[in-house]
């Protein structure tokens, strides 16, 4: 396959995360969540409103700027798929680092750990740790980094061994390097490119995830807008006001994809890397 | 198809006037979104399109000049029973499976339903008309009341049978009653009879056998109480006290009696589907009311989202949504003419409110609470409830029988609110949580207050946490711990008296008094009513207590509840109680 | 290859024990009183009580502990706090429903990703459609792609049942939301696949000696593809009928899932303990049995990686 630099799916992908971001940070700037108008935001027979030059994307079922709302549930959306995406893949890491290059017991007992996360039915698992937290961000970053970590450990765990098999830590253990240093500058730096790669798909995931999560009312509950809580509210109100649903669907797809376009330019950015199972869930 | 009715003018009962009322509510877990308002006083018109005196000519199998058959004995419940076609069954929907079918110890809506009114029908007694009290069911009379009110008789009907055709005697209620009080039942509903003699030893596993009560003969219950108390009517009007059959429960065990029981209202467990997500019942034709049922069966369908219940409605694959049409479709029910027209609403008495938690300032000065009260627009509410609850700032229900208050509910006055709240010592207001559970509709409701209160000064920060995390803190609140500030909370009777509310959430110490509430007048007139037997002297002191409560505001009230239904057109006579659902017996199609 | 089956179920046991340990924790962490969802109206504290005792709660949580994975060990699941019948009684009838849907997600995404991974490969000027189809499936959460099928053809259209019931009218939106949310994943394998077998040496060989190409794809090509292929199905199935939560819960479907949900709702434990354990086994089986297929087709998968 031909190598470039810059594949149309990496330009794609990194202007529209470029947006989403953009959005996210000036979310202040598209109106207020909060704000409830019951007078002015909602029909005389209190139905929401549908679009118009006041509201560019029409109230919610208690007069809220749909838009301000969206701006804010895009917000969340990315906070989450940074914040929980780095959290996921570093425990991830750590844990496969960790038994790639100690094996004996230490590798035997994470491995197991490992296998015990990935045999977690992960919504049961994640409405069963929703219910011992309050609502909120950090509860979403929580979940999805305790159902997150196992696959990354997995993918970190087999490259280690693989390694191993190249015989670099012997040869670097022949050297006289010691444990740490073998770790930080001889395993760690290969697995860069690995999880870089990984890591657009995983956050992709995790924006999805936490919609999933709002959505099911274990993740983040109104007043706060979410993408998925808004999705939520929007079922119900479908007959008379459709809007609720589309936006905030169309939202997560294009931010989704975003993501997707992005680890799909990255992966075509080298080739080598294509070894890399995208079976991860 | 269906056997004429017999006329027995034998069995002409005159409703007798109960000198006791009935109070008391019964606290429903908030799911669903339960409504129940009173929209208009006294008995209901019944479904949209007319009934008995319509002069039906299309009957099937009119036995009586006018169309549409007569029963001639009256029937407990909301009326008229009378004018049914013969025929037909009728397909109810509802979210949640039924949790079982044992009278002892059913209790989700499900449940309720069928163990109020179609494998059971009330017990010993059964409430009356839309609003009324109990009169009698199985017992062939009220009772007879000793002169110091502790002792109480009854004779009971001959011939009531139970499904399996025998007939119900009087150690059938000895038999069922110690069975419910049995520590090993694990029935919820025990407290209710504890005025009983003799029964705490029985919930307390020292003894098997329930003292109190007696059945000199079959058709004989006598029943001794501790001291008075009028509410062992109402729960002798309940499905916790039905009578069912010794042979039966042995043969079947408890488990299995909870999914197929024999009981003995106007219809029978048939079986369930293949799937376990239908239950079917088929008409007995030995009740007791000879003449009813109208229907061949009815069944009951779960595990229906209620988004797809109100389309199953429109379709027509559903006659009738169990649980009512909760708030967060209201709204969608509003805005489609053609399902606006399958919604009739009926009284189910209820409340919602916020409860203010007293120990700590500032909630524990009364102008304080008073304030909060008058900030509130319960209008505004409405518009976001679409209907499904009426404004009322009062404690108690809007509507209660043979009840006349003297407290003036409170109304939307921001401007006294920030005087009283001057007047406390915050002229600027304060913060404080708002701890509310996500089931409907207490997000959608808290998100208003949490505006309208702003308006005051006082600034609330939500908290929403799952229905049972909680009940949690509101238990851990009553032993001084939970940090609750405010929460959300809502009631429904199952008696139609005050006497539920009064003894459950306002005496101290009373089962769901989570803020501690204690006012000793309260105390003592809610026990002096209690002994009470005249249902209008027993009525004016609750008043006096609806008074002091109201002051007091130890709440913010803010809602009367409503009960909206989703009935099909083809239904005709739907009749329902707040607290005992839908009645069967005397609907048709 | 003997070794590694055991050596594979060995580990694939202390993976659901683990499972079983730390859901039992969690659900004894989680605030909530199930004697106060069971008697929601009970009027004094002593009836909770005798409640928690007939439940057994009043005991300590090693007591419990000890009491729940003994009768694990002996095959019993519990009874249930609320329906009060055993757990497994209440399982296993859901678990079929699930079964059935789970059958039916698994054709679907095989046969729509199938398809989409053999038109890319086969014909050029479709690859970029094919390519925007699959990232619009991998962009859409399950429970969007479930909710615009189900207002589409369900409410607008008319054209599938919304009864919620769990026959074979119903099955169709359900495993066609698993199948299309799926698809992709199956487009990729199957796409990677063909394209590297088909510019294998062994198939170039084979279109040099004349043979047809149907035999070619069909001797050559689909054996590649098996493997992963099957890799991938096992893990499906598994996760499946661990319990499709959200689709089940869009559709009303009676399946594993939704009881899930309904009872942790109500806090009754056994039954969330019952359908997480049976999730966990679940999981481990389907993969260990895709395991062995992959090993008996691709002889080159046999040797167990480090």
């Amino acid at each position: 396959m031909r190598k470039t630099r810059w594949p149309g799916t990496l330009i794609a992908g990194s202007a529209l995360l470029l947006v989403f971001t953009a959005i996210a940070i000036a979310a202040p700037a598209f109106g207020n969540p909060l704000h409830q108008n019951l007078l002015s935001g909602l029909t005389p027979s209190g139905l929401p409103l549908g679009l118009s030059w006041a509201h560019p994307l029409g109230t919610d079922a208690l007069g809220r700027s749909e838009l301000a709302r969206l701006a804010y549930g895009i917000r969340t959306s990315m906070i989450v798929a940074v914040v929980s995406n780095v959290t996921s893949i570093a425990v991830g890491a750590a844990v496969g680092l960790a038994a790639g290059f100690f094996r004996g017991p230490v590798e035997a007992v994470l491995m197991r750990i490992t296998d015990v996360g990935l045999a977690l039915p992960y919504t049961l698992a994640a409405l069963v740790i929703a219910g011992l937290m309050t609502a909120g961000l950090t509860r979403v970053i929580v979940i999805i980094t305790a159902l997150f970590w196992a696959y990354p450990a997995r993918l970190v765990y087999g490259e280690v061994l693989r390694l191993r098999h190249r015989g670099f830590v012997e040869s670097a253990e022949a050297m006289g390097a010691s444990g740490t240093s073998i770790v930080a500058r001889h395993l760690a730096p290969h697995m860069f490119p690995l999880l870089v790669t990984y890591s657009p798909l995983n956050a992709a995931s995790a924006v999805v995830f936490e919609a999933t999560l709002s959505y099911l009312g274990a993740g983040i509950n109104p007043p706060t807008a979410s993408l998925g809580n808004m999705i939520s509210d929007g079922q119900s109100a479908l007959s008379y006001a459709p809007h609720l649903l589309l936006v905030p669907a169309v939202a997560i797809l294009l931010i989704t994809m975003s993501f997707l376009l992005l680890g799909e330019g990255l992966k075509a950015r080298n080739p080598d890397l294509k070894r890399v199972s995208w079976l991860g869930r | 198809m269906s056997p004429s009715p017999r006329a027995d003018p034998g069995r002409w009962i005159v409703p007798a006037p109960l000198p006791t009322d009935r109070r008391g509510f019964l606290r429903l877990t908030g799911a669903a979104g339960l409504l129940g308002v009173v929209g208009t006083a006294g008995g209901l018109a019944g479904c949209s399109t007319g009934n008995a005196a319509a002069g039906a000519t299309g009957a099937t199998s009119a036995t009586a000049p006018g169309g549409g058959a007569r029963i001639h004995e009256y029937v407990p419940g909301p009326q008229p029973v009378s004018g049914g076609r013969y025929g037909g069954t009728v397909n109810v929907v509802w979210s949640d499976p039924p949790n079982s079918f044992d009278p002892a110890v059913g209790y989700n809506l499900t449940a309720w339903d069928a163990i109020t009114e179609v494998v059971f029908f009330g017990s010993l007694m059964a409430y009356d008309k839309q609003l009324g009290g109990p009169v009698a069911n199985i017992a062939a009379g009220p009772p007879v009341i000793s002169a110091d009110s502790k002792t109480l008789t009854f004779t009971l009907r001959k011939g009531v049978k139970f499904h399996n055709g025998r007939e119900i005697v009087a150690s059938d209620f000895i038999y069922s009653w110690e069975r419910m009080l049995a520590p090993a039942l694990a029935s919820w509903a025990t407290s209710y009879l504890t005025s009983i003699v003799g029964a705490n030893a029985v919930i307390n596993g020292k003894t098997k056998t329930l003292d109190g009560v007696e059945a000199p003969d079959d058709h004989t219950l006598v029943v001794h109480l501790t001291a008075p108390d009028f509410t062992i009517l109402n729960a002798f009007a309940l499905p916790f006290t039905a009578p069912v059959p010794k042979e039966e429960v042995e043969r079947l065990g408890d488990t299995a009696f909870g999914e197929r029981p024999v009981g003995f209202g106007p219809f029978r467990i048939s079986g369930y589907d293949s799937a376990g997500q239908t239950a079917s019942f088929e008409r007995f034709d030995d009740y007791m009311y000879p003449g009813l049922p109208y229907l061949d069966g009815v069944s009951y369908r779960w595990g229906v989202d209620p988004s797809v219940q109100l389309l199953q409605l429109q379709s027509g694959a559903v006659d009738l949504i169990g649980s009512g049409i909760p708030s967060s479709q209201a709204a969608h029910v509003l805005a489609t003419p053609s399902l606006h027209a399958l919604t009739q609403q009926r009284p189910s008495p209820g409340n919602l409110w916020l409860t203010i938690y007293l120990d700590h300032p500032p909630f524990n000065n009364q102008k304080v609470r008073q304030a909060l009260n008058w900030a509130v627009d319960r209008a505004e509410i409405g518009r976001v409830t679409y209907g499904t609850y009426a404004p009322w700032g009062a404690p108690f229900p809007e509507q209660i029988a043979d009840f006349a208050p003297t407290f003036k509910p409170y109304g939307y006055d921001p401007a006294k609110a920030k005087q009283l709240l001057a007047e406390a010592g915050y002229p600027h207001g304060f913060a404080a949580t708002l701890t509310i559970s996500s089931d409907d509709p207490f997000p959608a409701i808290a998100q208003i207050v949490q505006a309208q209160l702003a308006g005051v000064g006082v600034r609330l920060s939500l908290n929403q946490v799952s229905s049972n995390a909680l009940d949690s803190l509101e238990e851990a609140a009553v032993k001084g711990g939970g940090h609750l500030q405010l929460d959300a909370d809502n009631w429904y009777e199952v008696q139609p008296t005050p006497a539920d509310e009064v003894d459950a959430l306002y005496t101290t110490g009373a089962s769901s008094n989570y803020n501690s509430y204690s006012n000793s007048d309260v105390d003592r007139l809610a026990a002096q009513a209690r002994e009470t037997f005249d249902q209008t002297a027993r009525n004016k002191l609750y008043a006096q207590i609806q008074q002091i409560i109201g002051e007091d505001a130890p709440f913010v009230f803010l809602e009367s509840a409503l009960w909206l239904a989703g009935v099909s057109k083809r239904l005709h006579n739907y009749q329902y109680r707040g607290e005992t659902y839908t009645y069967y017996d005397r609907l048709w199609v | 290859m003997a070794r590694t089956l055991i050596r594979r179920i060995a580990f694939g046991v202390i993976a659901i024990l683990g499972v079983a340990v730390l859901a039992f924790l969690l659900e004894f962490v989680v605030p909530g009183d199930p004697a106060r969802a069971i008697a929601p109206r009970a009027q004094s504290a002593a009836v909770l009580e005798n409640i928690r005792i007939q439940l057994h709660l009043n005991r300590p949580l090693i007591v419990q502990f000890a009491d729940y994975f003994g009768e694990l060990f002996r095959g019993n699941l519990g009874t249930s706090y609320v329906q009060r019948q055993s757990v497994t009684s209440l399982i296993m009838p859901r678990l079929a429903t699930t079964g059935w849907l789970a059958l039916a997600g698994v054709v679907a995404e095989v046969i729509i990703g199938g398809a989409l991974g053999v038109l890319s490969t086969l014909y050029a000027r479709v690859r970029a459609v094919v390519a925007a189809v699959n990232l619009t499936l991998l962009s859409l959460p399950q429970f969007v792609v479930g909710l615009v099928l189900l207002l589409i053809f369900g409410f607008r259209l008319h054209l599938a049942p919304v009864t919620g019931g769990a026959g074979p009218a119903e099955i169709v939106l359900p495993a066609l939301t698993l199948g299309l949310v799926g698809a992709p994943w199956y487009a990729q394998i199957v796409a990677d696949q063909m394209a590297d077998s088909l510019a294998s040496p062994y198939v170039r060989t084979a279109v040099a000696k004349g043979l047809p190409d149907r035999y070619i794809l069909w001797r050559h090509v689909l054996r590649n593809v098996l493997s992963p292929a099957i890799t991938m199905i096992g893990m499906d199935l598994g996760a499946y009928l661990s319990g499709v939560v959200t689709v089940e819960v869009v559709f009303g479907w009676p399946g594993i899932g939704l009881l899930a949900v309904d009872s942790l709702q109500n806090l009754d434990r056994p039954v969330v303990m019952g359908t997480v354990i049976v999730g966990a086994v679940a999981v481990v089986a389907f993969n260990l049995i895709a395991d062995v297929l992959r090993m008996y087709v691709d002889p080159r998968t046999r040797e167990e990686p480090a």
